[in-house]
């Protein structure tokens, strides 16, 4: 873990510094007057106080032999999966709920999940339609139309 | 109005068909979440916060709090049957549980587990009813410095009680402050962090952030690896425990109910810290130690019992004081504020209808859960053949609607899929998520405290140390900080997070 906790712990007091600098170009005020910056500007130090400590605690800890992934991991899977919901993110409001679910579900099941193309159209048909009718007309929460939502 | 008419008023609220449903809602799902390994309550109230946008806010909280206590109850199934923890906080349930039904005995296992956890689900919302009043009174005294050190106090706790670093989970609580300080600034008006994109004005929305962090993360977790178990017993019969079983667990059960309520008071006082006290406590105390880990029922009833009077316990830091003391308790507390309540000492006051309707679901929903565990369990055995492969396209897309249809905006799905990211990272960094979601919905309010104690003392610190509750909270959260500096940390004591 050492390794890990060093890279971690610098990745903070990275990002501790930016958000120092960041703060300190809002008004900061004073401890009497404190303005917009003040309280960003304080968790600022204080993370960076606790990722000296994590990099300091990392280096008094025992070289332990571990790897960021797991033996066999999928790791397709997951950067599949975070591809799909950016695309879902992307074409939401394009497409419309019905056809960017209806895409969504395939793609996932049939790449990720690996089932059958039949099974994988026959899910995210009956999921995608299924919500749509639950959130439209029992929720009735607004969903993004588009052509298919149109037929309704 | 006086203790017995809130206590009417609460049943007469709860009595309606529909938050009889919602309420029969919660424990079901909790129970279903409980039973399946790789989806936890925390994920599944996070899916469930846009459904909560449509209902009222006390069927809302009815079915969250179903969903939560529901869950303790199923997390047991799973571990007696399969050997896999359903929850995190079922873990210690699987020692013994697992055992007895390698030896057949499955069904008093998990006829214990029901009645114990009903036994100690209902002492414990007895507790909150009498003690979650005066106290929130108490409370109402807490000016901006008293809350402040509250805060600190509470912050320092759950990284004192989690099972990692105590530096990281401070690190990770701070971060939380910030990521929620994002956004117009409560005072002067002015926009912090949002470099042009406008979305970022109100700040990041709890949703995306908690449905990340919990569900997205969970499901990335789970998909690098996934459960793969067979049902050990999966005809299971018998279950009311004999005579003997039931001298064998009386006082574990009242043991693991004392224990279980007074560290779920604590914030980060998780199930599992009270389920591995109280079997600590068990196995001390028992005259034949040796039977525990080889199907001692007493390894059963009182980790069962404990984690049941937690996650009663847990509502009264959160309704009284405002203070969520774990990851999911933050989730609760974010889907109060979606309903547009403030949870804090002046909730109880100004929702007396909410709160005392909160507890007649509670005495409710544990009669409901027991009737739910006994005779249904066969059914859900039969949820343990649903495989991950439906479920997770099917989390995952909860997920997505979830943190979109709050504000019907995209950039939340993307902010989704970064905590997600980050969620998955911190698991495997070993950082906890619920220091980081904790300091993230107290933030404005540790913030507006801060400053108003800043204003008052004209920009003195003293005046965190001049006023004796304030002084008092700040003096133990200085102590729990430096404790660990010394080597004094509680290692064996659990995650906060409870996520199954």
């Amino acid at each position: 873990m050492r390794k890990y906790d060093t890279l971690s712990g610098l990745f903070l007091l990275a990002l501790s510094l930016a958000i120092c600098a960041v703060s300190l170009r809002l008004k900061v005020g004073s401890l009497s007057a404190p303005s917009a910056g003040f309280f960003p500007l304080l968790t600022g130090v204080v993370l960076g106080v606790f990722s000296i400590l994590i990099v300091v605690q990392a280096k008094k800890t025992s070289e332990e032999p571990v790897k960021f992934w797991a033996p066999e991991a999928n790791k397709r899977g997951i950067y599949l999966t975070f591809f799909f919901i950016l695309l879902y993110a992307e074409l939401l409001e394009r497409l419309g709920f019905v056809a960017t679910t209806i895409l969504f579900f395939v793609l996932i099941s049939r790449f990720v999940f690996r089932f059958r193309w039949s099974r994988s159209v026959f899910f995210a048909l009956v999921t995608s339609f299924a919500t749509y009718l639950v959130f439209t007309f029992l929720l009735g929460a607004p969903l993004p139309r588009g052509i298919v939502e149109r037929m309704f | 109005m006086d203790f017995w008419s809130h206590l009417v008023l609460g049943f007469s609220v709860i009595g309606q068909p529909m938050n009889l449903v919602f309420c029969f809602v919660g424990v079901v799902l909790g129970t279903l979440v409980g039973v399946l390994p790789g989806l936890g309550p925390g994920a599944t109230i996070s899916l469930l916060l846009p459904l909560t946008y449509h209902l009222h806010p006390i069927s809302s909280i009815i079915m969250i709090a179903g969903i939560y206590y529901g869950a303790k109850y199923g997390g047991s199934t799973t571990s007696i049957l399969l050997n896999i923890p359903g929850e995190v906080d079922s873990v210690v349930t699987c020692l013994d549980g697992y055992q007895m039904a390698r030896q057949g005995r499955a069904g008093p296992a998990l006829g214990i587990s029901a009645f114990g956890s009903f036994i100690a689900g209902t002492f414990a919302t007895l507790a909150l009813m009498l003690v979650a009043p005066s106290l929130a009174n108490f409370a109402l005294k807490f000016g901006p410095p008293e809350m402040f050190s509250l805060m600190v106090l509470a912050l320092t706790l759950i990284t004192f009680m989690s099972s990692g670093s105590q530096v990281k989970g401070l690190a990770m609580a701070t971060l939380g402050l910030f990521l929620g300080s994002i956004g117009l600034d409560i005072f002067t008006n002015v926009d912090r962090f949002v470099f042009g994109y406008n979305f970022l004005l109100e700040g990041l929305g709890i949703v995306p952030v908690i449905v990340g962090l919990f569900g997205v993360a969970e499901v990335l977790s789970n998909l690098e690896v996934q459960l793969k178990a067979e049902v050990y017993q999966k005809r299971v019969s018998h279950l009311l425990p004999s005579l003997q079983d039931w001298k064998d667990s009386f006082w574990p059960i009242i043991r693991g109910t004392v224990i279980g309520f007074f560290v779920g008071l604590l914030p980060g006082g998780g199930g599992i810290a009270s389920t591995f006290a109280s079997y600590t406590v068990e196995k001390r105390l028992s005259k034949h130690p040796e039977k525990f880990g080889k199907g001692a029922i007493e390894g059963v009833a009182s980790p069962e019992s404990a984690n049941n009077a937690t996650s009663g316990a847990n509502f009264i830091p959160l309704l009284t004081l405002g203070i969520p003391t774990n990851g999911i308790m933050a989730i609760i507390f974010a889907s109060l504020l979606i309903n547009g309540l403030q949870p804090g000492p002046t909730l109880i006051k100004e929702q007396p209808a909410l709160f005392w309707a909160l507890i007649a679901s509670m005495y409710m929903g544990n009669v409901m859960l027991v009737i739910l565990n006994l005779p249904l369990i066969g059914v859900w055995v039969r949820f343990l053949t649903i495989p991950y492969s439906i479920l997770a396209p099917l989390i995952l897309f909860f997920c997505m609607l979830g943190a979109y249809t709050l504000k019907n905006a995209v950039p939340d799905l993307v902010v989704m899929l970064i905590f997600g990211i980050l969620g998955f990272l911190m698991r495997k960094f070993r950082y906890e998520g619920a220091p980081l979601i904790m300091g993230f919905v107290i933030s404005e309010l540790l913030e507006g405290n801060f400053i108003r104690s800043l204003l008052m003392s004209g920009g003195s610190f003293k005046i965190f140390f001049t006023r004796p509750i304030s002084c008092t909270l700040m003096i133990a959260a200085l102590i729990l900080f430096a404790l660990p500096f010394f080597g004094k940390k509680p290692s064996s004591l659990g995650s906060s997070d409870d996520e199954g």
